[in-house]
C-alpha cells in the first residue's frame, strides 16, 4: 500500500495535490451510527424525543438490552444489560422491542451513502463500517471534506446522525470516532497519532480487552503512552504473540487492509428463556429450534461450517462455551442438531437450570463445494 | 509359584498383548496383564473388555498359579534386564523378579479382581492366510469414518461365504470393497462386523494361518499358539452392493505414482478439510487436476493418461483419493468416470494376484 502510494504521488506530482507528509499514508473512515437502533425509533415517534429509550427484550422477561439511547445512557443502562435491571435503573424509560427489518432498510440506505464514496466499505455491523477513502478522495480532495460530505449526506436522507473518526489506519480511525460522539467528526492528521493516543486509557486499543487491561496495570500500564514505554521481549514474554500487537498499536502502528467483503467468521443463533430450562427434554427440543435456525442461515448464506459451539449460560449467569469440529462441513439442521446435543453432554444441562443457549457454527466456507454421500444421495 | 523365563521370548508376546492393554482407564487392572503358570508354560492375557488377547510361552515353573502386573512397567523391566534369563516369583501379595544380579520385588494386585476370561469359541476347521487377511484389512481399513458418531459406519463388514471372503468398509462418503477366495469349508459365520480396534490389532501377528471361529457373544481367532477373541458387536451396516458400479463407461488409465505425486502437490492449495480436487480429463489424454476452495490462491498440474473418450469434469476429495492410492503397490490404476455427479469407481491395473477383486468407490464433491 505505502509502496504504490509513493510511487503514484512521484509519477503524478501535481495532481493529486495531497499536503505533503500525506505520501503513502492510508485515509481511513470510521463511520459509527448514534444509538442506531434508539436513534430510528426516535426519528419515527416524536414523542420519545428527549426521553431514555431502551431497545431491547421485555423488562417483565428476560431479555437484554440491544441499544439504549443517550438519555438512557445516564441511567448507566447500556446493552448486554438485562432489560429488568435497565428498568430498575429508569422506570420511566419506554422499552421498545427490536424491529430488525427496519434497521436492516436504514441502515442499507445509510451504506448505499458510503458505496458511492469508495468501493473499499468494510461492514461491521448494521450500524458500524471501515471506509478507506486514500484513493477516492475525489472533489472534495481531503479525507476531513470527504467525511464531513458522509455526516452531511446521512443527516439529510435518513435524519438520523453518524460519528465518524479519521485516521491513518483502522485502529486510530475507530478510537476516533469514538472521541467526539454522537453527532462528532475527530479527525486525526498521520503527524499527530502518538500525540493522539499516548494520554488514552490502554483499554482504548483494539484487542485490548478486561483481562489484557488487568494484565497490563500489573505491569503499572495504564496509558497507550505507560504502553510504549516496555519493549517488545517484554510484551512477547507477558502476552506471547499477542504482545507484538500491542507493540504495534501503542505506536499506532496498524497495517490491516479494509476488506470489502469480509468473510463471515461464524453464525449463531442463541435465546434467552423466560423461564429456566431444567430438564433435558426442554433443553433438547430448544437445541432443536436453534439448531433449525443456524441451519436455515447458512443454507440461505450458502455456507457450511466445520466447527459447532454450544453456549450454554445458567440461571446463575456463569456462561461455558463447548465446541466440536467435525471432519466434513455440515450445515444441516440434523446435523448441527447431533453435534450440540453431543456438547450438551459436556454441560451440567439438565442437571442445572439454565436461562440461554446458544449454537454457533463456525470454521465456515462455502457449502458449495460439498461432499456427496455414498447412501443418501442429494 | 516360580517361573524361569527368557527375556526375547516374553517380550515378544508382551509386544502382542499391547494393542488391548488400555492406558488411559477408569479400571485400572485392565492396564495390568494376568499371567497364569501352569504345567511348562506361561499364560499372558490382556483385556480390554471388548478385545482379549491369550498368549503364551515356554517357562520352567514350579507350582501353578496367577498374579497380575502393570504392563507397562512389567515390560519395561523384562525390556531392560540385565541377562537372557529371568526368574519370576510370588511371595504372598508380592512378586519377586531377578535375573542376574538384578533383583526387584512389587507389590501385586489381586488376580481375582481381573475380569473372568472369555472362553474362546469353539473352533472349527476355518483357516485363512493371514498374511492375505492382513492384506485385505490394510486394504479397506482406512476408508473406516475417523470420528464420525454414527456408530455402523465405525467398522469394517467381513462377509464369508463358502469359498469367498469379503470384506468392506464406508465412511458414507466413500467405500472400499477387496474380495479374495477363501476355504471351501462352512465358515464359521456369514457377516460381522469387525471394529476400528479389532482390525488394526491383526497387525501385530504373525504367522501362517488365521482360524477364525464364532458364538453368540464372541469371535475368536486363532494365530498359531496366540488367541484374539473379539465381542459380538451389533451388525449395523449400510446396503453397500447397491452404490457399486461397474459401467462407468469412461475409463482412465494413469501411473499411481504419479497421480499420487500430483495429488499431493495440488491438494497443497485446495481448502484444507475439504480437499477438493478438480479432475478434467480430454480426449487429448490429458489429466489436468486444479485445487478448489483455498482463499488464497489454487495450483494446478496435467498428467498424461490413457484415455479415449470426450472431455469430462468431475471434482474429487484428494485425500480419499490419496488413501486408497498409499495402500496399492501396483503401477497404473483406472479411474472409471460416468459424469460429475455420479460416484467414481477406482481399481488397480494389474493388482495383487492374491485378491480376486479390489474397489474403491467414491462419491464425488458438489462444485
Amino acid at each position: 500500500m505505502g509502496a504504490d502510494g509513493s510511487r503514484k504521488n512521484s509519477t503524478r506530482p501535481r495532481e493529486q495535490r495531497r499536503p505533503a507528509g500525506y505520501a503513502g499514508v492510508r485515509r481511513i473512515l470510521h463511520c459509527d451510527m448514534d444509538c442506531f437502533y434508539a436513534a430510528v425509533h426516535m426519528r419515527d415517534d416524536a414523542s420519545l424525543a428527549g426521553r431514555p429509550v431502551v431497545v431491547g427484550g421485555d423488562p417483565a422477561g428476560r431479555g437484554v438490552v440491544a441499544a439504549a439511547s443517550y438519555e438512557a445512557r445516564h441511567f448507566g443502562i447500556h446493552s448486554a444489560m438485562p432489560a429488568a435491571e435497565a428498568q430498575r435503573r429508569c422506570p420511566e424509560a419506554v422499552f421498545i422491542r427490536p424491529n430488525f427489518a427496519l434497521y436492516r432498510r436504514e441502515s442499507e440506505r445509510i451504506f448505499s451513502i458510503y458505496r458511492e464514496v469508495t468501493p473499499l466499505v468494510e461492514t461491521l455491523s448494521l450500524d458500524e463500517a471501515y471506509l478507506d477513502v486514500t484513493e477516492h478522495l475525489g472533489r472534495f480532495g481531503s479525507a476531513t471534506a470527504v467525511a464531513a460530505a458522509i455526516r452531511r449526506r446521512v443527516l439529510e436522507t435518513t435524519r438520523l446522525t453518524v460519528s465518524i473518526g479519521v485516521g491513518p489506519s483502522k485502529l486510530v480511525a475507530k478510537i476516533a470516532s469514538d472521541q467526539n460522539k454522537p453527532d462528532g467528526l475527530t479527525v486525526v492528521p498521520p503527524g499527530k497519532v502518538q500525540e493522539f493516543l499516548d494520554p488514552l486509557p490502554v483499554r482504548r486499543l483494539y484487542g485490548v480487552g478486561p483481562a489484557t487491561t488487568t494484565a497490563l496495570s500489573e505491569l503499572g500500564v495504564t496509558t497507550v503512552m505507560d504502553l510504549r514505554a516496555l519493549t517488545l521481549d517484554r510484551l512477547l514474554g507477558r502476552f506471547g504473540s499477542h504482545g507484538r500487537t500491542l507493540h504495534a498499536f501503542a505506536r499506532g502502528i496498524d497495517d490491516r487492509p479494509v476488506r470489502p467483503h469480509r468473510p463471515r467468521k461464524s453464525l449463531g443463533a442463541e435465546e434467552t428463556y423466560r423461564h429456566d430450562l431444567r430438564s433435558l427434554a426442554e433443553v433438547d427440543e430448544q437445541l432443536e429450534l436453534l439448531a433449525g435456525e443456524v441451519s436455515a442461515g447458512l443454507r440461505r448464506r450458502g455456507l457450511a461450517a466445520t466447527t459447532v459451539t454450544l453456549k450454554v449460560r445458567y440461571a446463575d449467569f456463569n456462561t461455558v462455551t463447548r465446541s466440536q469440529s467435525v471432519p466434513l462441513a455440515i450445515w444441516r439442521a440434523e446435523e448441527l442438531l447431533r453435534c450440540a446435543r453431543t456438547l450438551c453432554e459436556r454441560t451440567e444441562a439438565g442437571r442445572r437450570p439454565l436461562r440461554l443457549l446458544g449454537i454457533t457454527a463456525s470454521n465456515l466456507y462455502p457449502s458449495a463445494l460439498k461432499q456427496l454421500d455414498l447412501f443418501d444421495p442429494d | 509359584m516360580e517361573l524361569k523365563l527368557q527375556r526375547n521370548r516374553v517380550l515378544q508376546e508382551l509386544s502382542v498383548l499391547q494393542g488391548v492393554v488400555e492406558r488411559r482407564t477408569t479400571i485400572p487392572i485392565l492396564s495390568n496383564i494376568l499371567l497364569e503358570a501352569s504345567d511348562s508354560s506361561l499364560r499372558l492375557v490382556a483385556t480390554d473388555l471388548d478385545m482379549t488377547i491369550i498368549t503364551s510361552c515356554p517357562a520352567e515353573t514350579s507350582g501353578e498359579g496367577r498374579l497380575t502386573l502393570d504392563s507397562r512397567v512389567f515390560q519395561e523391566l523384562v525390556r531392560n534386564l540385565p541377562q537372557e534369563e529371568f526368574t519370576i516369583r510370588l511371595d504372598g501379595d508380592a512378586v519377586e523378579l531377578t535375573s542376574g544380579r538384578f533383583h526387584s520385588r512389587m507389590s501385586v494386585a489381586d488376580a481375582t479382581e481381573y475380569p473372568t476370561v472369555p472362553e474362546a469359541p469353539q473352533a472349527g476347521d476355518y483357516g485363512l492366510s493371514l498374511e492375505l487377511f492382513q492384506l485385505m484389512l490394510q486394504r479397506v481399513a482406512f476408508a473406516i469414518t475417523k470420528d464420525d458418531p454414527k456408530f455402523q459406519l465405525n467398522g469394517a463388514l467381513v462377509k464369508l461365504v463358502p469359498g469367498e471372503v469379503e470384506i468392506a468398509a464406508t465412511d458414507g462418503h466413500r467405500l472400499a470393497v477387496v474380495r479374495a477366495q477363501g476355504p471351501d469349508g462352512a465358515p464359521p459365520f456369514e457377516q460381522q462386523l469387525f471394529p476400528r480396534k479389532l482390525l488394526a490389532e491383526f497387525a501385530r501377528f504373525a504367522d501362517d494361518k488365521v482360524e477364525l471361529s464364532a458364538e453368540e457373544n464372541h469371535l475368536g481367532f486363532r494365530m498359531g499358539e496366540r488367541q484374539l477373541i473379539s465381542r459380538v458387536v451389533e451388525l449395523r451396516f449400510p446396503q453397500y452392493e447397491r452404490v457399486i458400479v461397474r459401467d462407468n463407461p469412461n475409463r482412465v488409465r494413469v501411473d499411481r505414482a504419479e497421480l499420487l505425486a500430483s495429488l499431493r502437490r495440488v491438494s497443497l492449495l485446495a481448502h484444507e478439510k475439504a480437499r477438493g480436487v478438480r479432475f478434467r480429463v480430454d480426449s487429448a489424454g490429458e489429466l489436468t487436476l486444479v485445487s478448489i476452495g483455498y482463499e488464497k490462491g489454487s495450483a494446478e498440474e496435467t498428467l498424461s493418461v490413457a484415455y479415449q473418450g470426450d472431455t469430462l469434469e468431475i471434482a474429487l476429495n484428494a485425500g480419499y483419493l490419496m488413501e486408497m492410492l498409499q495402500v496399492l503397490d501396483c503401477e497404473r490404476v483406472e479411474l472409471q468416470l460416468k459424469d460429475a455427479g455420479t460416484q467414481c469407481v477406482v481399481v488397480p491395473v494389474e493388482d495383487d494376484p492374491r485378491l480376486e477383486e479390489y474397489l474403491y468407490v467414491l462419491m464425488p464433491m458438489r462444485v
